[in-house]
């Protein structure tokens, strides 16, 4: 029997029962609905998180001072106003960056960072912005692309030019979509002259688009802070992270005596667990689908046990005239699987679509269907055709051909 | 060509045990027409239906062009009916929302036979039965005669040795019986070997060999001599009517 003849077939007798197979149609659209969203839905978490990450996380040690951890972390903060209280209480020190570099030869670059919020204009407008001190090498451990002009320079060091670089938000507010390199903006008082502008740049936990970075001695000329809110370190190998990690460890509490004021984190760590959590959730994920999965099932189940009962007269005469128990398991077989795999695709079809809804009004998630996930949804609904499908098609192969004469 | 000996079909109808075919032996040369009469009830069918190889006896021997055949696994005997022998059913048996054409063709579904040959194989029987013109309408909408004539049709598609059916006249009117007679006739002539059971005389007359079955005993036989008129063979003449009669009420 041609594969497309038993097709067919399989598709009228289907149509015989639209309701219920509609509904187990249904079912499998849903299942598999779930599925492909959800496996979709952190692919493209994960994706987007990888993709912030850009390189930062597998070489990167961050000092951080211990009372933000510990004391002063509340929920109800944000990131800000905490990074500025932060600062104040910070034991860290650009000396501590200074002595990391000269002393722990694996570390390449030592980047301290400190900020205030505070206003900045132009003459005409103003806004709040988190005034950033940091050095050159900042570049050398955050990937931020330049919209306009460069970043701070060792010459914008040594002769403490009044350079400032803006962030994406802080550019936007201060001058709206206009070119801001070579206009003034002044901060704390001092008139300083954007050299660059910052591409938007999105990575949990950091903000980037409000801040107005210059370099690191200016900003402690111009604000009380004395302190580095955070010092990022540079590791010339992931592999010798660890080892680096307690050198730094060593050089820091060593210059504070002993002061455990601060706290090493290192953000591989963080992707590492936050991996974990992916296969953990996809693990329920793909838990709770199997489950509606099964229930699809038993809806196709019940379709085909009653297209069973309903043509034992055809089966009977099919049999009749010639076919083997072969062709009927593959014919009712075949019609489960047509439900669980239409079904199904529909399912991936749809949840594609709400992927893409999705993915337009959150323009930071992407929306790519990975061919895994269509896999494994089709996997899903060929085994649920097959499981489900198995026992009215073994109902069909024990109809004799005597049964379907004698039925009325 | 064919050869049943000492065939016994028994059922439990609840407690009670009941032979509906009951010792029955019989041998069917090849191009031979036998035509089996009864009352109703008085398990032609069963016999039919036995030799069809659709029901299994549950005694006897059964041979079949020299093979004994009841050994045969399930899958042995589909490939086994499917190649030769074409069975017209009591109830016409065709599926009511395929169309004529793919009604006569289902039996080719299951032989080594293309696509294009076996559409050309179904169109020419149809043409046999003069069904080819309707060959595109659903069955279920056909006239009984023109149903009989499809599933007349379908038996043949295969171009079995051994054609069975089972009352093919029965609910027909006048003008659709002859046409079914004119089919069997023309079938008997290309030397067919075929058995019918039927409950009409006239139907019976076109047979060479007519058997009488009685509580699933063969009753008598009898031979068709040249003018058509039947010659007793064992226990007498005997037609239709009077074997109607004779049946226990
Ligand atoms: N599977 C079965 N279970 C119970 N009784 C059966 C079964 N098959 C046949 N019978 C009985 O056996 C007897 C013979 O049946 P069969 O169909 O062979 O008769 P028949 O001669 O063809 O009758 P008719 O002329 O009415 O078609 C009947 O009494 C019938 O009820
Ligand atoms: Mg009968």
């Amino acid at each position: 029997m041609s594969l497309f003849r038993g097709f067919s077939t399989a598709l009228h007798s289907l149509w015989d029962y639209k309701g219920r197979t509609t509904l187990a149609l249904l079912g499998m659209l849903v299942s598999s609905l779930l599925l492909a969203f959800l496996l979709a839905l952190l692919f493209n978490f994960k994706l987007t998180m990888e993709g912030e990450m850009q390189g930062f996380g597998f070489r990167e040690i961050v000092a951080m001072p211990g009372q933000l951890l510990n004391k002063q972390f509340s929920k109800s903060m944000d990131l800000s106003s905490l990074l500025s209280v932060t600062s104040m209480n910070s034991d860290l020190t650009y000396q501590d960056a200074q002595n990391v570099k000269r002393e722990v030869p694996d570390v390449t670059a030592a980047v301290p960072q400190s900020e205030v919020v505070t206003s900045a204009n132009t003459g005409s407008t103003s806004t709040e912005v988190l005034y950033t001190g940091s050095t050159p090498a900042y570049t050398k451990v955050f990937s931020i692309p330049l919209a306009e002009g460069r970043w701070l320079n060792n010459a914008d060091v040594k002769n403490e030019a009044q350079s400032i670089v803006l962030g994406s938000a802080a550019k936007e507010n201060l001058f709206g979509s206009k070119p801001a390199v070579g206009k003034t903006v002044t901060i704390k008082g001092v008139p300083f002259k954007v050299v660059g502008v910052l591409k938007p740049k999105q990575l949990i936990g950091f903000d980037f688009n409000d801040r107005a970075y210059t370099e690191y001695q200016m900003f402690t000329d111009t604000t009380s802070v004395r302190h580095a809110s955070m010092i990022f370190f540079m590791v010339n190998s992931a592999s010798n992270l660890h080892k680096a990690d307690g050198q730094i460890y060593a050089v820091i509490s060593g210059d504070h005596h002993g002061d455990k004021g601060f706290t090493l984190v290192k953000p591989y760590e963080a992707l590492h667990f936050l991996n974990l959590i992916m296969q953990l959730v996809t693990a329920v994920t793909m838990g709770i689908s199997g489950i509606s999965f099964i229930v699809g099932g038993i809806g196709i189940m019940n379709v085909m046990l009653l297209v069973v009962k309903e043509r034992t007269r055809e089966i009977g005469l099919r049999k009749a005239v010639g076919a083997k128990s072969y062709h009927v398991l593959l014919q009712f077989l075949s019609e489960s699987l047509l439900i669980s795999v239409v079904g199904a695709a529909a399912g991936v079809g749809v949840s594609y679509g709400l992927l893409r809804l999705l993915g337009h009004y959150y323009k930071a998630i992407s929306a790519h269907m990975p061919l895994y996930v269509v896999e494994t949804s089709l996997a899903f609904s060929l085994a649920v055709g097959l499981i489900f499908g198995l026992w009215p098609a073994v109902k069909a192969v024990r109809v004799q051909p005597m049964d379907a004469l004698r039925y009325e | 060509m064919i050869s049943l000996s000492h065939v016994t079909k028994t059922i439990a109808d609840g407690r009670l045990k009941q032979r509906i075919v009951d010792d029955v032996s019989l041998s069917i040369d090849e191009g031979e027409f036998l035509a089996i009469v009864g009352p109703s009830g008085s398990g032609k069918s069963t016999l039919l239906n036995i030799l069809g190889l659709l029901d299994k006896p549950t005694q006897g021997e059964y041979q079949f062009g020299g093979e004994s055949v009841l050994g045969l696994s399930g899958g042995r005997l589909a490939t086994f009916r499917n190649r030769r022998i074409g069975f017209v059913f009591q109830s016409f048996m065709l599926m009511p929302r395929m169309t004529v054409l793919q009604n006569v063709e289902l039996p080719l579904l299951y032989a080594p036979i293309g696509r294009r040959a076996r559409r050309d194989r179904a169109r020419e029987v149809l043409d046999q039965v003069g069904m080819l013109t309707k060959q595109k309408r659903t069955s279920l909408h056909l006239s009984g005669g023109e149903k009989q004539r499809v599933a007349i049709a379908r038996a043949l598609v295969n171009n079995p040795k051994l054609i069975l059916a089972d009352e093919p006249t029965g609910n027909l009117d006048e003008e659709s019986k002859r046409a079914v007679l004119d089919i069997f006739l023309r079938l008997r002539q290309q030397n067919r070997t075929i058995v019918m059971v039927t409950h009409d005389a006239e139907a019976a007359r076109i047979a060479d060999r007519y058997l009488t079955i009685r509580g699933g005993r063969i009753a008598s036989e009898a031979i068709r001599s040249d003018e058509g008129a039947r010659v007793p063979v064992a226990v007498g003449i005997e037609t239709d009517e009077e074997a109607r009669e004779g049946a226990p009420s």
